[in-house]
């Protein structure tokens, strides 16, 4: 049982020193749960750190796919109006460096 | 550049806190604190350390040893810095060892430097005593409210002790939080400026009691600096439709304030990455972008639009100007390439 991130991440680096076993490594520019170390804190905590200081929805994910965080759940933005702002603001609008 | 003897003295030459400094003196914020504990309201997240709009790509956010090589250029341009400030892209406090290592390093090599940092307050009490020693002369405190229930309507949700804490109970603790380290940090001798941002039908009728706490307890300079909630920013406020107040709101809201503490009304709300004298920002000269169209909350965090860029990269350009006789020494680090923030860089 491990959890990973997902693309939706931004990169603040909160959870990399609170998950209790080093398993949050940056790889190729991204942070990557390793799926061996993640024992999505059992033993360790009452919640999974990574999920608790996370500030982005949909950022961390279990086995499952499913968020942790899911749309609405940290900023209080309802999912329609949270989806009607990326479809109008991060679609194509915005585009990568190289 | 005289040393500093008394906090007034240095007030005196802090262009943030002084209002007449800030037409003389220069100030430069460096940008080395990519995370944060707690959710305001007023802020994404997304934007606030996103150089780049690339989804999970990692920001170019400082590292310690880059922030004094700019340190070091920055001085050679302009001669007049005397402020150096950590302010964000999230909370200095919640990165506790990149802060460190930052500030003892610009102390060591620049030790006529004002360091100055801006925090939620969170983690005040368990950093303060170490601020202190660490040479921080100001300290900037975000408290927008000392009610619990009006706190909780701008802060969401705190990690506090291993948990996401929400609610009234996040509040609470935030709020003593913020006390505690303002007392801390008041007998210390360090000077306290309190920010507040003021959201109407929230916070408004209840700032000037907050300044009259804050100013009993010693705080210095209180900034109350209007909400900024432009629906592109995509925080909650601006998605939300929380509007922003009316400059003659914050008049009003200013002049109901009685405390002790000294009204601040000069404040640019300036980019947490600014360079220069307030009103004149260079950033552009020390960066390979173009100048972004983000600002600064007023906290030293940023409210920004989806062009945010930060900084990183003007490392290029501290190579190149600086002068002979500052290598070796700590800012030989600058000839290198600019590096991602990363703790096995620190
Ligand atoms: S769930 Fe716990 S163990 Fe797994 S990555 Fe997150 S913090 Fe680390
Ligand atoms: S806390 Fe969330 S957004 Fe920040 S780096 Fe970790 S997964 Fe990404
Ligand atoms: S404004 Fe600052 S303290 Fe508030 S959530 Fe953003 S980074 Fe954190």
């Amino acid at each position: 049982m491990a959890y990973a991130i997902h693309a939706t991440c931004v990169t603040c680096w909160a959870c990399l020193p609170e998950c209790p076993n080093d398993a949050i490594h940056e790889r190729g520019g991204h942070l990557v749960i390793d799926p061996v170390l993640c024992t999505e804190c059992t033993g360790d905590h009452l919640d999974p750190q990574c999920a608790s200081i996370c500030p982005v929805e949909e950022a961390i994910v279990d086995a499952t796919g499913t968020p942790l965080n899911p749309l609405g759940s940290l900023t209080g933005v309802p999912a329609q109006v949270r989806l009607a702002y990326t479809a109008a603001h991060e679609s194509g609008g915005w585009s990568c460096l190289p | 550049m005289p040393k500093h003897t008394t906090i007034d003295d240095r007030t005196a030459t802090h262009p943030c806190y002084d209002g007449e400094a800030h037409q003389k003196y220069a100030r430069l914020h460096l940008a080395v604190a990519p995370a944060c504990n707690i959710q305001c309201h007023y802020c994404n997240r997304k934007y606030s350390c996103a150089n780049e709009s690339r989804p999970g790509v990692v920001a170019e956010v400082l590292t310690p040893k880059q922030a004094l090589a700019r340190v070091a250029a920055v001085k050679v341009r302009f001669p007049q810095l005397t402020v150096v400030g950590i302010a964000g892209p999230g909370d200095a406090l919640a990165n506790p060892d990149r802060l460190i290592t930052t500030c003892s390093l610009i102390r060591d090599a620049f030790p006529e430097l004002m360091l100055c940092l801006s925090t939620n307050g969170l983690a005040l009490p368990a950093q303060a005593a170490r601020l202190v020693d660490l040479g921080v002369h100001h300290v900037t405190v975000t408290i927008n409210a000392l009610d619990p229930t009006v706190t909780a309507r701008i802060h969401p949700w705190i990690f506090w002790e291993h948990r996401r804490r929400r609610g009234l109970e996040a509040a609470r603790i935030l709020i003593d939080n913020q006390l505690a380290g303002l007392d801390i940090l008041v007998a210390k001798g360090v000077a306290v400026k309190i920010n507040s941002v003021l959201i109407p039908g929230v916070n408004d009728t209840h700032l000037p009691e907050l300044n009259e706490v804050i100013s009993r307890r010693g705080a210095r300079i209180h900034n109350i600096v209007p909400l900024l909630s432009d629906p592109s920013f995509g925080t909650y406020h601006g998605l939300m439709g929380q509007r922003g107040p009316t400059p003659s709101e914050v008049a009003a809201v200013r002049r109901a304030c009685r405390g002790t503490a000294i009204q601040m009304t000069h404040c640019r709300q300036c980019r947490a990455d600014a360079v220069g004298l307030l009103g004149a920002d260079h950033h552009a000269e020390f960066s390979t972008r173009h100048p972004p169209a983000e600002r600064c909350d007023g906290m030293g965090h940023l409210t920004v639009p989806p062009t945010f860029s930060t900084t990183a990269t003007m490392l290029f350009h501290a190579a190149g100007t600086l002068p002979a006789r500052s290598t070796p020494g700590p800012f030989a680090v600058a000839g290198g390439e600019p590096r991602v923030l990363s703790p096995s860089s620190l």
